[in-house]
């Protein structure tokens, strides 16, 4: 992409992701946008999963397309919805089998999030599906979902390691899609830090197909999705900040018990990060007095250390595990961590990295990196 | 005709031609789906993601999100159209059946 084809994506891929905020529908593209741009877009869109509102801007006329263009877009919101299904069907039966091996579920972001908080679940793509167990029973989870033909993406770096202290894992299920199996939200000290037992307290209920789902409550769906957006990706993807915004407009949008909410999760840093994130990117949006919250707020010396390992420099799992350390309370879980992620089996080192002896160096080099400036 | 449960939970016949006058029409049970513009993308609780496409098909899809029936489907429908009921009724009894036979819709035969 040239600077200036790079520069008309990114803006109109961004006011795209914030179309339907507004009361009145603002205009995006006056006139169609030239070919080599359109067809940046439709990739930006598609990599985004932002069909179902780049596929409203065109309906109501914000987003002017020719024929071609038209076409375009019905095929890849088709396309994205009839994988929206398939991936709900798929819920589903993993939901089945988990509940009748014993394993309450709840259901967290795309399918959860495009029913409940979006006037049409059209209007919010998603490409996996993920749901959260309890993590007493997170080995069991992964016990019922391996006996029916799941297959795990990545072993564990030794037994018991996901239970105590990982986000989760991710499954290959047997139609072919992925599904990510969450103990907490995010990977590293943030993730470590969530009262887990605080995260189960409130709930709201899903509907889809004929059953009854449990699912996080608005609250919780949104500090979800500024966990997400902030210390998901880098840049943040589109996506989970229009979540937050789309929440943030909802009538009944609760700020102070979010803020509460957030306090007890440990997460006010996170929150106040994403919700200035979402305005940076998304442009002025209805916040309920979040803004002026964030804005103000300054955070712990503990909560900065903690952003750090997310935003500063390459942001890898090595500095994220360095962090995590810090955060794992007591002597006996910080040597388990440790040794885990320095000695892990054989069969995680095969799966994702060269050599134990590789493994060993970037884990010490890291601990000791990260370590020497703090203290 | 196979059996099926009624809204009440007692047992209703399902047809499975076309609906009769006084047959109530609904989304199959566990059926989960989308619309997008002009077709309903669905997936059955056993089968495979099936489009159906059309406008006729989609404004059926929105008359049955509760229980409706057949006349008044093919009422509704006419009225939208600008069409006659019996037109209506002919285009339609072939999308009905499709979407039935996909897993997508039931007919309660009336009793």
């Amino acid at each position: 992409m040239t600077s200036d084809v790079s520069n008309e994506v990114l803006r109109v891929t961004a006011a795209v992701a914030r179309h339907g905020l507004d009361p009145t529908p603002a205009s995006i593209a006056e006139e169609p946008l030239d070919d080599l741009v359109w067809a940046d877009l439709v990739d930006e869109v598609r990599g985004q999963r932002l069909s179902g509102l780049l596929l409203a801007a065109v309906a109501d006329g914000s987003l002017v397309v020719t024929d071609g263009q038209l076409d375009d877009v019905l095929e890849l919101h088709r396309v994205s919805m009839a994988l929206s299904v398939a991936l709900e069907r798929d819920l589903l039966t993993a939901v089945d089998l988990l509940e009748r091996g014993g394993v309450e579920v709840q259901v967290l972001k795309g399918s959860a999030v495009a029913h409940l908080d979006y006037p049409d679940p059209g209007l919010r793509c998603f490409g996996d599906s993920d749901v959260q167990v309890r993590a007493a029973d997170f080995d069991r989870a992964v016990e019922v979902l391996t006996a029916a033909g799941y297959d795990r993406i990545f072993p564990q770096p030794r037994a018991g390691f996901d239970r105590r202290f990982s986000k989760g894992t991710s499954f290959e299920t047997p139609a072919g899609f992925e599904l990510d199996l969450h103990r907490t939200f995010v990977l590293g000290p943030i993730g470590l830090v969530i009262d887990l037992d605080e995260v189960w307290s409130a709930h709201d209920t899903l509907d889809l197909g004929d059953r009854k789902l449990r699912t996080l409550d608005r609250s919780g769906r949104f500090l979800h999705a500024c966990l997400h957006a902030y210390l998901g990706d880098s840049p943040p993807r589109l996506v989970p900040l229009r979540d937050a915004a789309q929440m943030m407009a909802a009538p009944d949008f609760d700020a102070d018990g979010v803020r509460a909410r957030a306090a007890r999760w440990r997460v006010e840093a996170v929150v106040a990060a994403a919700v200035s994130t979402v305005l940076a990117r998304l442009g002025p949006v209805e916040t309920r007095g979040l803004d002026v919250w964030a804005r103000d707020r300054r955070p712990g010396r503990r909560e900065t250390r903690m952003l750090a390992a997310y935003t500063e420099g390459h942001r890898s799992s090595a500095t994220k595990a360095a962090a995590a350390l810090r955060a794992i309370p007591g002597g006996r879980d910080k040597v388990a961590y440790l040794r885990a992620l320095v000695f892990p089996d054989a069969a995680y080192v095969r799966e994702r990295h060269g050599s134990r002896r590789d493994r060993f160096r970037r884990g010490v080099t890291s601990v000791v990196f990260r370590r020497a400036p703090i203290s | 005709m196979t059996q099926a449960a009624g809204q009440d939970g007692g047992a209703a016949r399902e047809r499975r031609g076309a609906p009769a006058s006084d047959d109530t029409l609904l989304r199959a049970p566990g059926v989960v789906w989308r619309t997008s513009i002009d077709r309903i993308i669905f997936s059955p609780a056993e089968g495979e993601v099936t489009e159906i496409v059309g406008l006729g098909a989609l404004r059926l899809w929105e008359l049955v999100a509760e229980p409706a029936r057949w006349s008044e489907i093919v009422a509704a429908l006419a009225r939208d159209f600008d069409a006659e009921a019996a037109t209506v009724e002919r285009d339609l009894a072939p999308v009905v059946a499709d979407l039935v036979d996909r897993g997508g819709l039931s007919v309660v035969a009336a009793s």
